[in-house]
């Protein structure tokens, strides 16, 4: 019986839990960003994020309960020789997006249209900005992913650091028609985040029945 | 449960059978049941059940199906039954039920040939079926058990290797459990020199270190001093280590200014894509190292590291800052009124100076790529360990960060890599010698860096640990083999790089468990790390396996627990799952 259950479709219906994959440069306030989101609080302090971490919140996504599982991951460069170029000349984490657009790709193509959210964090230091909003928002649209600014730092962003997140949980609700019932469905959706300083591109999240 | 290593599975269903023929099984009033381990549904069982049924239950298993799926084969007699059920088609029918694992493949073969065996024989007698039966289970399992030996002789060569031959206890030569204190360390020198690194390390191994100890003990426990080194041959040993020092700060400094140049150009030059997102270089304001990192002034400013060496070295120290100072004063006597920093190019002694030394001397893509790491270590050394107190200061986050520029000079094909930062602080905190410490971080990177991406080592640590596991603690390894993204032992991946450093409390827990996993090299494993690690899980195996943690929670509960182990109740089991391991390979 055990066996057999994990194949077939559950008879009640369990909560679904949506992953959410944040990538991006280091040091853009990927930890920091989920860390506001899922515990209301900005932390001061962070370390770089050695391997992954997590942090779950549940959301109610028009009237379902869903867990959102958000990946904070390590910012360090994992394909650092094909970027290095780019990388040194720019200095920039916007101008890395399209690495990690290729990055996220790499690994999440094989599922289509991937939901995507681009964010800009650190909207707080507006005098220290590189990206204005205007060329976020061409570039964000040009990958068609929404845009958000936001600041994990301040009090103040909370609703819109849980717009960011919440649009996307139902950018994979509604993507969720497109899977076969039977299998555990997978959805994908990136969130891409600029920052007036850094860019931050947030990335996949699928969910999955089991 | 498994006590040295050896899982007595097979050996327990050979007995069994024997035991079932002493008992004359073709009386026709036995059946035989071996019940299969349904680890997949009984997640809490640990073990394998064995069960043996004297009475005809034929009614109780056709009506519970649960049971059904667990058996591997059984034998029915049917002499008491009303409805007989010839023996092999029972076995066909259960035979599509098996459910257990690669260890009992052999277990299905031995079944298919009593299948065969049984329906080839369809019209025989029931007893001679049995016998027959009897004696290819016998044989069978015979064969598997042999196999299963085999399997562990390589699993313990392959343990040997984890661990070191001679076992070390701590009640000889000497109590060593109250560890390293200034009259223990008085008595292990003869001569001024250290009599028995072995001795040292026992004392660490197995009680730790005095704080105020700590770090002459670690540039022993490091190799930084050898151990049979005298007091002259350890101050010349720390000279050559600064010399060694400031020369790659020198040669570094100084390229790192031409990249500062050589930017500040390309940013006058270049017009950027887009003009909002200019400004690439606000990271890297000139400003910034001019203050702080003009080799000449960094040789000569107090905040130098040679300053702040120990009273023990001062002397010597100052003494060497003095010679260098002035050999390379008049080095450079000729040369008129060019700058300092020419002065002190490592290039100039080489090369002529005409005019842009370096760029001639390194290619761009090097420059870049050296640049492409500054940046990388300014963005990790600005938020390493900034609640402790020593980071607190601004110039001990310098003096962390010349100390990985260093290293990563030194080695730029690996570059910096994420962790290195947490690796370094700890020394910091202890030595505050930038060149003792930069000697150290070297000697450490010896071990540690091969786990970084790129080498590999992680892969192998998780095969260890899954090895280890799998024999020291069955029921947990049983536990995480139901999913196969647990058995790749990724929630372990920080522990490894960073020898524990974030999921132990910075204070004494994390030197303490450094020291240990140091000495351990010398006094029972190289691998200490594993031990550690399966300690450290193991000391919520309770939590792990009543939850039912998958591999997500794992991860998401190590990384809440993080810093609030109880590091010395873990070093404690650590230590004896090596003696266990040692006891097991000894046997």
């Amino acid at each position: 019986m055990s066996l057999k259950s994990k194949k077939e479709p559950q008879p009640q219906p369990q909560r679904r839990v949506f992953k959410v994959i944040v990538i991006g440069d280091s040091d853009v306030g990927k930890t920091c960003l989920t860390y506001r989101f899922c515990s209301g609080q900005f932390q001061d302090k962070t370390e770089a994020t050695i391997g992954v971490d997590f942090r779950e919140r549940m959301v109610d996504v028009d009237g379902e309960l869903i867990k959102l599982q958000l990946w904070d991951t390590a910012g360090q460069e994992r394909f650092r020789k094909s970027m290095v170029p780019h990388y040194y000349r720019n200095y920039s984490s916007f101008q890395n997006l399209p690495a990690w657009i290729e990055e996220c790709n790499k690994y999440c193509s094989s599922s289509g249209g991937i939901p995507r959210i681009l964010v800009g964090n650190k909207s707080d230091l507006k005098e220290k900005s590189e990206v204005d909003t205007n060329t976020a928002q061409r570039y964000a649209d040009s990958h068609c992913m929404p845009l958000f600014e936001a600041s994990a730092k301040e009090d103040k962003d909370f609703a819109n650091i849980e717009a960011i997140f919440l649009t996307l949980a139902h950018k994979l609700k509604c993507h969720k028609p497109m899977m076969s019932g039977d299998y555990p469905s997978m959805k994908r959706a990136t969130v891409l985040s600029i920052d007036k300083e850094l860019v931050r591109k947030n990335s996949d999240s699928y969910c999955a029945n089991c | 449960m498994v006590s040295n290593g050896l899982q007595y599975i097979f050996l327990q269903v050979a007995i069994y059978f024997l035991f079932c023929h002493a008992l004359k099984l073709d009386s026709y009033h036995m059946e035989i049941l071996i019940h299969l381990w349904g680890y997949r549904r009984a997640k809490k069982k640990n073990f394998p059940h064995l069960r043996r049924r004297c009475h005809n239950k034929m009614s109780h298993f056709l009506n519970n199906s649960e049971e059904e799926m667990e058996f591997v084969f059984r034998l029915n007699s049917s002499s008491k039954s009303g409805s007989i059920v010839h023996p092999s088609e029972r076995f066909m029918s259960h035979l599509g039920m098996y459910t257990g694992n690669e260890n009992s493949s052999h277990h299905q073969n031995a079944l298919n040939e009593i299948n065969d065996h049984s329906s080839s024989c369809h019209t025989s007698p029931l007893k001679v079926l049995c016998k027959t039966m009897q004696k290819q289970i016998i044989a069978r399992t015979f064969y598997g058990w042999l196999a299963y030996c085999r399997h562990l002789m390589n699993v313990r060569t392959h343990l040997s290797d984890l661990v070191n031959e001679t076992v070390v206890h701590d009640y000889t030569p000497f109590d060593a459990s109250y560890g390293i204190n200034r009259k223990i360390w008085e008595q292990l020198f003869v001569d001024g020199k250290l009599s028995s690194i072995e001795e040292l390390s026992r004392y660490v191994y197995f009680g730790g270190v005095e704080p105020s100890l700590r770090p002459i003990v670690w540039l022993y426990l490091l190799g930084h001093y050898s151990a049979a080194s005298s007091p002259e041959e350890q101050q010349t040993t720390d000279a050559v280590a600064l010399t060694n020092y400031q020369d790659i700060m020198m040669q570094w400094l100084e390229v790192k200014k031409i990249i500062v140049q050589r930017e500040q150009q390309t940013q006058s030059s270049v017009i950027e894509p887009s003009n909002q997102t200019s400004n690439l270089y606000c990271n890297f304001p000139a400003s910034d190292y001019s203050r702080a990192h003009h080799p000449f002034h960094s040789l000569t400013s107090p905040s130098y590291p040679s300053a702040e060496f120990s009273t023990k070295t001062m002397s010597l120290v100052k003494k060497k800052c003095e010679l260098i100072v002035a050999m390379e004063e008049h080095e450079i006597s000729d040369t008129g009124d060019v700058t300092n920093a020419e002065k002190f190019s490592f290039v100039s002694s080489k090369t002529d100076v005409s005019t842009d030394p370096v760029e001639k001397n390194f290619p761009i893509e090097f420059l870049e790529q050296f640049a492409l790491n500054l940046h990388r270590i300014e963005k990790d050394v600005h938020r390493c360990d900034r609640n402790h107190s020593y980071f607190s200061e601004s110039r001990n986050l310098d003096k962390l960060r010349n100390v990985i520029c260093s290293y990563v000079w030194c080695h730029m094909e690996v570059g910096y890599l994420q962790g290195m930062c947490d690796i370094a602080a700890p020394l910091l905190v202890v030595l505050d010698n930038e060149s003792l410490v930069y000697s150290s971080f070297v000697l450490l990177m010896k071990r540690l860096g091969d786990n970084f991406p790129n080498f590999g080592a992680m892969d192998l640590r998780f095969a260890n640990m899954r090895l280890l596991t799998q024999i020291l603690d069955e029921e947990l390894y049983e536990h995480m083999h139901k999913d196969k993204d647990y058995t790749h032992f990724y929630f372990c991946y920080r522990w490894f790089l960073l020898d524990f450093k974030r999921e132990l409390s910075y204070n004494d827990d994390v030197f303490a468990v450094w020291e240990c996993i140091w000495a351990a090299r010398y006094c029972s494993s190289k691998h200490f790390v594993l031990f550690f690690a399966l300690a450290m899980l193991q000391s919520y195996r309770e939590i792990i396996l009543e939850n039912d943690m998958d591999p997500t929670d794992i991860i998401k509960f190590f990384n809440e627990m993080a810093e609030k182990h109880n590091a010395k109740e873990i070093l404690k089991s650590a230590r004896n799952l090596v003696a266990k391991v040692q006891l097991m390979i000894l046997k």
